[in-house]
């Protein structure tokens, strides 16, 4: 039994899930790491958030609050895709194994999106893109009217 | 990256709306109430002008070359940009709705209703030199009343998912995955 114990901490010693990878292409996610063969391999989460994912989640429960969590259960399975409709400006990834009774956790990776603009708190009923000027009109609808409001992003 | 908001002072019931620049800078056009069509300094947001046409508007056009079109149910009639009694009646060809300028004509006016596309060309001062049309193979929809043009000019499609081609030749009916 003990030496069963010792083969197993060995085993895990050795697991290193700091190769996790993600890179960004438009709202899709291109998340990859080093290939696993681990023989007590059960399955593997990807959790997503716009905040820092805590060290003490249940890598078995996939609901939790604005993070999101694919199990993955294929160990072969080291690259991956995944779509994302930001409601953030910052998107947290994380992979944690869960190996019998052992989680191991990969490195967190902390992605920026310069491209998600929020607008303060003005309603959106109506949006109208000018292509030459690059500018979009927005138009918020007021006690049965329309107002229009220019919403300009420059570089 | 900086971003910069910019607030009008009216209020307006949009019907439909266009940008464009007709020899006056930039500006957006606005149809409210399907009774008046504003004109709105694009940079500013400023109201330049309100014009009243004779006939209720429910989809308008312009095509950067100070004419517009309008169109009410099976009418539409073209103005020039600030001589806007100018108008130009084209005479009804079944029932059409959709409205716009071609990108890669100029002063092509096309229109797709739900039995027949139709392209009007017309001279700088909005008289109709030449009308083609092709039947409506799909014909899907009594109200197709959004159409885009590709920048090219090359495609055509509206709300009813059906593409044209700029010979006005049907291409396609796209069909949704999820339906």
């Amino acid at each position: 039994m003990s030496s069963k114990k010792s083969y197993q901490n060995q085993n895990l010693a050795s697991i290193n899930l700091n190769e996790f990878q993600v890179t960004k292409e438009g709202n899709r996610y291109h998340c990859s790491r080093n290939a696993l063969n681990i023989a007590t391999f059960q399955n593997y989460t990807l959790y997503i958030s716009d905040k820092p994912i805590p060290g003490n989640i249940d890598p078995k429960s996939s609901v939790w609050l604005d993070i999101s969590a694919n199990i993955i259960v294929d160990q072969n399975i080291n690259k991956f895709d995944t779509l994302i409709y930001e409601l953030s400006t910052n998107l947290y990834f994380q992979l944690k194994l869960n190996i019998s009774k052992s989680i191991i956790k990969s490195n967190m990776i902390h992605i920026e999106n310069e491209n998600l603009h929020f607008l303060n708190n003005f309603p959106v009923d109506e949006v109208l893109y000018f292509p030459e000027r690059q500018t979009l009109y927005f138009m918020e609808f007021l006690e049965k009217n329309y107002h229009p409001i220019i919403y300009q992003v420059k570089k | 990256m900086k971003s910069t908001i910019l607030d009008s002072d009216f209020y307006i019931k949009l019907n439909k709306s266009a940008f464009g620049n007709n020899g006056f800078g930039d500006e957006l056009y606005l149809v409210t109430g399907e009774t008046s069509i504003l004109t709105v300094d694009a940079n500013t947001l400023e109201l330049k002008n309100t014009f009243t046409p004779t006939r209720k508007v429910k989809e308008m056009a312009t095509n950067n070359n100070e004419i517009f079109a309008t169109s009410y149910e099976r009418k539409v009639k073209l103005y020039q940009r600030y001589d806007f009694n100018n108008e130009f009646d084209l005479a009804p060809y079944g029932n059409n709705y959709g409205l716009e300028f071609s990108n890669d004509v100029t002063n092509r006016l096309i229109q797709i209703g739900k039995t027949e596309i139709h392209a009007y060309d017309l001279n700088d001062l909005g008289v109709l030199l030449n009308h083609s049309f092709q039947f409506n193979p799909y014909q899907t929809n009594w109200v197709n009343n959004n159409l885009i043009m590709s920048p090219s000019g090359k495609y055509i499609a509206n709300n009813s998912k059906e593409v044209f081609d700029s010979n006005l030749n049907p291409i396609a009916k796209l069909e949704s995955p999820y339906s």
